[in-house]
């Protein structure tokens, strides 16, 4: 569902978030694709090519020169992954004019910005520059390599490449190191001319601003944007189309050379975002293990001192919940047991009537706070954008108000266990 | 209560200083939902010797013990503040750095209430032998857990090559062995002296009515004994500017090598003024040469001697400084001998007026997005007033700042005999 009276190409829908809280504006424009094996290494690659120049600030330090003009703005261009699909960011955050003497043309001025760097690319022949694509392939082997270093963020990845094998899901956010090779500047920029072409292009400006005249402004500087494709995402293309159960749970354990253990857990929770259920889940998910007065906290932290770190994290986007923690190699048999035993205090309901509703009051508290911050009033709007549901936070905040033990018990009771990754010591063993 | 008014970025600050000492800064904002309270102590993982309030001799004690106050605060035998926060619906959490503890709290609703609940529990500790050794096994999973990211590590090693003896160059949690001989007795000898009120401040921002948080603040100090105590005096080791080792190789678990060139700022105190003008030249250097579009950056790039992890941070404070500038790299030694002329090429460096003046609008473009927070805001007015600045005049410091200013700063900053280079090799 697109929202017509904001669209002012067929394919670009434009979000104005009125507030008086900042001294600053951030512009966001956000291009949605279905997440690919396929691409995921090239579009790893574009932020830092696009970034590198274009026509008009062919070098960094023309382009830092037209920031420093702009008082500072900060320009930033980001992928990330989100459910099923992929997402590149540029965003740009500027002084408000109010605030510094003798300024008017700012915002113009960062529209003109965006339109430049990402329609007017620097490129030669046919392809990207050369000499960036190198060097941006260079940077994404290196962070690749060294990703492995990371042993937390090492192990969610293993997880998930056992866990959601098949999957959209599975595949690796930033992109595949024998994929490297093979791309070339060529490649890459017809790459980004199919990204343009086919994604979903939502725009969002933040802060102290007149809903007409940014409206306007969009419209005269952001020239660049391609006419409408009938490729382009509907609302909801981040959410899985069909949920999982599990036929039978692995157990997957690696050997390192390290001093503490990471235990990663993964679960199957039957519930979507859009699901009846999903906000009880929510709710059990914090009560489970998102706060110091969680189960998992008060229990393998406080109670038995097994770990710094412990806690669940459940994705809003798919149909996964994994709890996580780091343990000394020893205790790994004594910390799955405890973390059982959580779970089925979960299921069953039998936690306390206090958790549930410092739980509740907590998760309340913190809908309100994100919608303070410009970070938060852009990430809930295009929450509605990605799942597909006009759901408001406000709406979301009532409802976390009255969930009951039952609505947990019911939500909760779907959880299946899929695959535990266990990454120890010889100790371990 | 003194109102302070900075009108030129919509700000409004009131202060008082209780008669206990407390300081108290309030920030009201009343178009936001929610409201952060935080109550520092001006005392962090550097401070381990004092001489306490009407005697002679100094005391001494265990490296991390700022850090394990910072833990022990939250337990209280039968219950955790955790949990008493929760029954308002408030995440609360703390933070040990190497000049100070931060307790703070972000809400929305029951503002008062939570105010009282930070300043009571961290003003009335329980410790007993029982509860401090059952911190040993948890802050020995956190000490595992940072000993294991070679970014930590490596930290931690330039501070330990540039400083001798000032115990900026401890680890904030201490060692293995200073946490697990940690005692109750010790945690209340740096209790009795670091978190009397008059060391300490309290803000708050937010929304929140004025005069009725400030009525229950000065109430609930109001009812509370605190002995009565004049001024204790911080001891620190004697250090020069000189980096305590030129070079430092460690071997770990990683795949790619690691180098840092570390800075020694300075080893001593050194006074408000020129604390907050290096401050803003240090980073307004470091921006202008290794931001991603920085000139020095580039060359860099340009040879391949780094790759997106390269990182440069400073820390200046009121009785030690340092900067730190490195990255992944597969030419490590290379790296640091590019950085070091680097560094030494910047006392002749051509400078323009023009280029300043750019540099000058980006730092105030970056201050005004930083003021955005009102977390910033309340840990920004609590460290410049501390080291005797004032953080919402920082704009007009900026603006005030001459090329020639940034000039002599460059001519005197890089000495060789000041640089450190740590190298973290594969196994």
């Amino acid at each position: 569902m697109s929202i017509p009276k904001d669209a002012i190409k067929s394919n670009l829908h434009v979000h104005v978030l009125e507030s008086k809280n900042f001294k600053t504006i951030t512009v966001e424009l956000k291009f949605q694709t279905l997440l690919d094996r396929a691409t995921i290494t090239e579009r790893t690659l574009l932020p830092g090519v696009l970034r590198a120049g274009s026509k008009l600030y062919p070098t960094a330090g023309a382009m830092q020169n037209e920031l420093d003009d702009l008082y500072g703005a900060s320009f930033q261009l980001y992928q990330s992954v989100t459910g099923n699909s992929h997402i590149l960011t540029v965003q740009m955050e500027f002084a408000n004019e109010r605030f510094i003497d003798n300024e008017n043309n700012l915002a113009e001025n960062v529209f003109r910005f965006i339109n430049e760097f990402l329609f007017n690319p620097k490129t030669s022949q046919s392809g990207f520059d050369k000499t960036t694509v190198g060097q941006e392939k260079e940077k994404l082997r290196k962070n690749l390599e060294a990703s492995k270093d990371d042993k937390t963020s090492y192990a969610d990845e293993r997880l998930m490449d056992e866990m959601a094998l098949g999957e959209r899901y599975a595949v690796h956010p930033n992109g595949y190191l024998e994929d490297i090779d093979a791309i070339t500047e060529q490649r890459l920029l017809s790459s980004y001319k199919a990204l343009l072409e086919t994604a979903r292009i939502d725009v969002f400006v933040a802060g102290d601003v007149k809903p007409e005249r940014t409206k306007e402004l969009i419209e005269k500087v952001l020239t660049g944007v391609p006419s409408g494709s009938d490729l382009r995402l509907e609302e909801g293309a981040a959410l899985p189309k069909e949920v999982k159960s599990v036929e039978s749970s692995k157990i997957i354990r690696e050997i390192d050379d390290i001093q503490q253990a990471k235990l990663h857990i993964g679960y199957r929770t039957q519930t979507i975002f859009t699901d009846d259920d999903f906000e009880a889940l929510m709710v059990g998910s914090m009560l489970l293990g998102g706060h110091a007065g969680s189960l998992l906290f008060t229990t393998v932290r406080e109670q038995h001192s097994l770990a710094y770190y412990v806690g669940a994290d459940l994705d809003l986007f798919s149909d996964k919940l994994i709890i996580f923690c780091g343990i000394a190699p020893k205790d790994y048999e004594k910390t799955v047991e405890i973390i059982d035993e959580q779970i089925k205090i979960l299921q069953t309901g039998t936690f306390s009537q206090d958790v549930l509703e410092d739980t509740k009051a907590m998760m309340v508290g913190s809908y309100q706070q994100a919608l303070d911050g410009i970070g938060g009033m852009i990430t809930t709007e295009y929450q509605k954008v990605l799942t597909g549901t006009q759901k408001t936070p406000q709406e979301m905040i009532e409802k976390f108000k009255s969930i009951t033990r039952e609505d947990i018990i019911r939500a909760t009771s779907k959880l299946e266990r899929d695959t535990t990754f266990i990454l120890t010591s010889e100790e371990g063993q | 209560m003194e109102k302070l008014a900075f009108s030129t970025i919509d700000e409004m600050v009131y202060t008082e200083q209780l008669p206990n000492g407390l300081n108290v800064i309030l920030m009201p904002k009343k178009t936001l939902s929610k409201t952060f309270g935080i109550f520092t102590t001006d005392f962090g993982a550097a401070d381990l010797e004092f001489i306490p309030f009407n005697k002679t001799e100094s005391v001494k004690i265990p490296a991390g013990t700022a850090h394990y106050l910072e833990h022990k605060l939250f337990d209280k035998g039968d219950h955790d503040v955790y949990a008493d926060f929760g029954k308002l619906g408030t995440d609360a959490n703390a933070y040990t750095s190497d000049s100070e503890t931060s307790y703070y709290f972000t809400t929305v609703g029951n503002e008062i209430d939570n105010v009282e609940l930070l300043l009571n529990f961290v003003q009335d500790p329980y410790l007993t032998d029982e509860t401090v050794n059952k911190e040993k096994g948890i802050i020995s999973q956190e000490f595992q857990m940072y000993a294991d990211i070679p970014d930590q590590r490596i930290y931690l090693a330039v501070q330990e090559a540039l400083f001798a003896k000032h115990p900026v160059r401890n680890e904030v949690l201490g060692t293995i062995e200073s946490i697990h001989n940690m005692t109750k007795e010790e945690l209340l000898t740096a209790y009795e002296t670091f978190y009397h009120p008059t060391n300490m401040t309290l803000a708050v921002a937010g929304n929140f009515d004025t005069e009725e948080m400030m009525t229950a603040i000065r109430k609930n100090q109001g009812q509370k004994q605190f002995p009565d105590i004049g001024p204790f005096t911080r001891v620190y080791p004697e250090e020069n500017n000189e980096a305590f080792a030129a070079e430092v190789t460690l071997n770990m678990n990683v795949s790619v090598p690691r180098l840092m060139v570390g800075v020694k700022e300075y080893g001593g105190e050194i006074p408000a003024e020129e604390l907050g003008l290096r401050k803003l030249l240090t980073n307004m250097t470091l921006d202008y040469f290794y931001s991603r579009s920085g000139q020095f950056y580039q060359e860099l790039l340009e040879e391949e001697l780094v790759d997106s992890s390269f990182i440069y941070t400073s820390v200046i404070d009121k009785t030690f400084g340092f900067t730190m500038i490195g990255s992944n790299s597969n030419h490590p030694e290379q790296l640091a001998i590019t950085i070091k002329k680097q560094l030494h090429s910047l006392s002749t460096f051509e400078l323009e007026e023009q280029q300043f003046e750019r540099l000058k609008k980006r730092t105030i473009g970056k201050t005004l997005r930083r003021m955005n927070s009102i977390e910033n805001n309340a840990q920004g007015m609590i460290w410049n007033r501390n080291r005797g600045l004032s953080y919402f005049e920082t704009i007009p410091a900026i603006q005030q700042l001459t090329l020639d200013d940034w000039k002599s700063f460059l001519l005197s900053w890089i000495h060789e005999e000041r640089m450190t280079v740590v190298t973290i090799q594969p196994e």
